[in-house]
């Protein structure tokens, strides 16, 4: 009698356990929200010298372990050079955006002045965002053709 | 009661008339506010974009229209300021293209002060050394540092394009430490 109450209390510790357990995972899952593996957005290319694209994470390319990849973009303002032009000089803007792969592949491309809305778009781009740059070559200047900035909850972070 | 009439019959009057009034005030004003929001440059941005030979003709419609004197100079004003907006618009592309021309077009000899040429040749070899061999190192990374502030921006450009374009064509690798381009 006294063996079979151990038992039943026992059994009633081990079943609140699980449940207890059961209830954590679940909530753990709950606020861990949905997360792209940062392997699965790393720096890949496709197309060729004449016409292609490139893209990846910010973060997965930072976190990737073969000491290579990078991606990004880079944008400038070009003002007057001397005085006697403040009046008349119009400032103009252009940038570049690049990729370096797991093995030391590049790709980039030149946002043209003409660009002042992807200037827009370059500025949206924060540690964390996903980029997929298109681009085409014409007279041996490779211009890029569009900029999409992803910048989503579930992006992989940029650590260290 | 009865003595109260005439006084409520009174302020009702007297209501009626400040809004009326008011309402009257508000029409004359309405015009004059949308005339001064144009003329101190509020809406400059899209009316530089906005087709203004049409945004002109609607000016010059309602300054016809307008029985005030006031109003269709301030309208015709308008007009005048759209076309300089439009013609002010079409100058700064002309002058983005002019300037993306320089910068993408390459440079000449002639161009070129002596150490700026003396760099340009100290950087057409680590380039085309590079693409040669096919690597981009560290090395070259650095040599490129050396001479790259001293370099014409179109110089600089087409240096970069033509790594550029080895590179997307996938007879370039990068090995340095730093980002390629300089």
């Amino acid at each position: 009698m006294f063996n079979g109450k151990k038992l039943t209390v026992g059994k009633g510790l081990l079943i609140s356990g699980g449940a207890l357990a059961l209830v954590a995972g679940v909530g753990g899952i709950v606020h861990a929200g949905y997360k792209v593996t940062p392997s699965a957005w790393e720096v890949s290319f496709s197309g060729s010298a004449s016409s292609g694209s490139f893209a990846g994470a910010l973060g997965s390319a930072r976190a990737s372990s073969d000491g290579y990849q990078y991606i990004g973009c880079e944008a400038g303002w070009f003002g007057p050079a001397s005085s006697a032009v403040t009046a008349t000089f119009t400032p103009t803007t252009y940038g570049y955006c690049y990729a370096r792969d797991r093995s030391g592949n590049v790709r980039s491309c030149y946002l043209s002045a003409h660009s002042n809305d992807a200037m827009t778009t370059l500025s949206t781009i924060n540690q964390d965002s996903y980029l997929a740059v298109s681009y085409f070559t014409v007279s041996g200047n490779v211009y890029c053709s569009s900029v999409w900035v992803d910048n989503y909850s579930h992006n992989p972070v940029k650590t260290n | 009661m009865m003595k109260r009439l005439p006084i409520l019959l009174t302020g009702m009057i007297v209501g009626a008339g400040l809004l009326h009034g008011a309402s009257v005030l508000y029409d004359a004003r309405k015009p004059a506010h949308a005339a001064d929001r144009a003329v101190d440059g509020d809406v400059a941005a899209p009316a530089a974009e906005a087709p203004a030979p049409a945004l002109a003709a609607a000016a010059v419609r309602l300054a016809a229209a307008a029985p005030d004197a006031n109003l269709a100079a301030r309208l015709e004003h308008i007009e005048q300021r759209l076309d300089g907006l439009a013609t002010s618009g079409e100058a700064r592309r002309a002058e983005q293209a002019r300037a993306e021309e320089t910068l993408t077009g390459g440079a000449t000899p002639e161009d070129r002060e002596p150490q700026q040429q003396t760099a340009f040749d100290r950087a057409q070899t680590i380039v085309d050394g590079a693409i040669r061999g096919g690597l981009w190192t560290d090395n070259e990374q650095s040599a490129m540092r050396e001479v790259a502030a001293t370099l014409l921006p179109a110089d600089r450009f087409a240096l970069k394009m033509k790594l550029s374009v080895a590179g997307n064509d996938g007879k370039l690798r990068d090995t340095a430490s730093q980002p390629m381009f300089f």
